[in-house]
């Protein structure tokens, strides 16, 4: 089962791997996706997920983990 | 070695005024302060550099040109609040150098009118702050409707992006939002030229403005984008804007 990853901040990728391979190419008609900080996905190309980890664009998100926003909410309860 | 003319200034933009078209002359000049430290017992002259770094733009001459995005407008009220300034010294094209201040002031604006010449304008500035030698990620350009560069991002190149922020400057001269909410312009970047991710997005417009924000603390990969979306899109919306940027320390 794909990993799923919150972003951070707005992304934009290749929809899928064979808009990732167009993308390699450099062709320039590549279906693009956007995704809105905060969003979790589980789509990202798995080249780029190291980077965007390591800066801090995306983080992982366990299965059964509350998410960040939940646990905000019960801290100002 | 390239060299350049007069008709590769590709823009000169205070604020949103776009002054390209009625300016002919401009001077960007940087002088370190000098201190005259020649002591007693010596006879030769000892001089100091000190930290200080002036900036200033002087010598502009150009037309008196009365439209609402022109000179008369950006110098008439004389704003004493310090505003954005681009100027593409080397051509209106993403990768071209282009000097870029959050610091310029307005100081001076003079008409003169003479029989049989054409009404001439000029205006003065005073800098301050850092005046940075950008990259041009986006040229000054209308656009219509949304969009992104990511299909023609720009390389830096293998040294130029940084880990320590970027300065980025934003102009929009001409937004028309046809029913639209406002205009969000956001700098992008990537370290793969596949995923790219938001790095700096600039406050949303309703009317023309620009904007210069800066970062310390965040890695600018080497692919930089732009994109820009019309929230709430509606109608045929239009906007005219270009977006520059100066990565800090590159690796």
């Amino acid at each position: 089962m794909a990993k799923s990853y919150r972003a951070l901040v707005a992304l934009r990728y290749p929809d899928g791997p064979a808009e990732v391979a167009k993308r390699k190419a450099r062709d320039p008609d590549v279906k693009w996706k956007e995704t809105p900080e905060g969003a979790v996905v589980t789509d990202i190309p798995s080249e780029s997920i190291p980077w965007l980890l390591e800066q801090n664009r995306i983080e992982e998100v366990k299965a059964g983990a509350p998410s960040p926003t939940k646990v905000k909410e019960a801290d100002d309860d | 070695m390239t060299k350049y003319g007069s008709a590769d200034v590709g823009f000169l933009l205070l604020g949103p005024y776009n002054l390209t078209s009625i300016s002919s002359k401009i001077e960007d000049n940087v002088t370190r302060t000098t201190e005259d430290m020649t002591p007693f017992g010596t006879s030769t002259a000892v001089v100091g550099a000190t930290p200080l770094v002036h900036f200033e733009l002087t010598g502009h001459e150009g037309w008196y040109d009365d439209a609402a995005d022109s000179l008369n407008a950006a110098m008439i009220g004389m704003a004493s609040t310090a505003t954005v300034l681009m100027m593409a010294i080397a051509g209106n094209t993403a990768g071209k150098k282009a000097v870029c201040s959050s610091g310029a002031i307005r100081t001076g604006y003079k008409r003169s009118f003479a029989v049989g010449e054409y009404h001439k304008a000029s205006m003065e500035l005073a800098m301050t702050g850092v005046r940075d030698e950008c990259t041009i990620v986006y040229p000054l350009t209308l656009t219509s409707g949304d969009g992104h560069t990511e299909a023609a991002d720009l390389d830096l190149g293998v040294a130029g992006g940084g880990t320590t922020g970027c300065n980025v400057y934003f102009s929009c001269t001409q937004l028309a939002l046809t029913g639209s909410t406002n205009l969000i312009v956001t700098f992008e970047d990537s370290s793969d030229a596949i995923t790219y991710a938001a790095q700096t997005a600039m406050t949303a417009l309703t009317v023309v403005g620009s904007e210069y924000k800066a970062s310390t603390d965040q890695t600018v990969n080497r692919y930089v984008a732009a994109k820009w979306v019309f929230t709430g899109l509606a109608g045929t919306p239009t906007a005219t804007f270009a977006l520059a940027v100066k990565v800090n320390a590159p690796h």
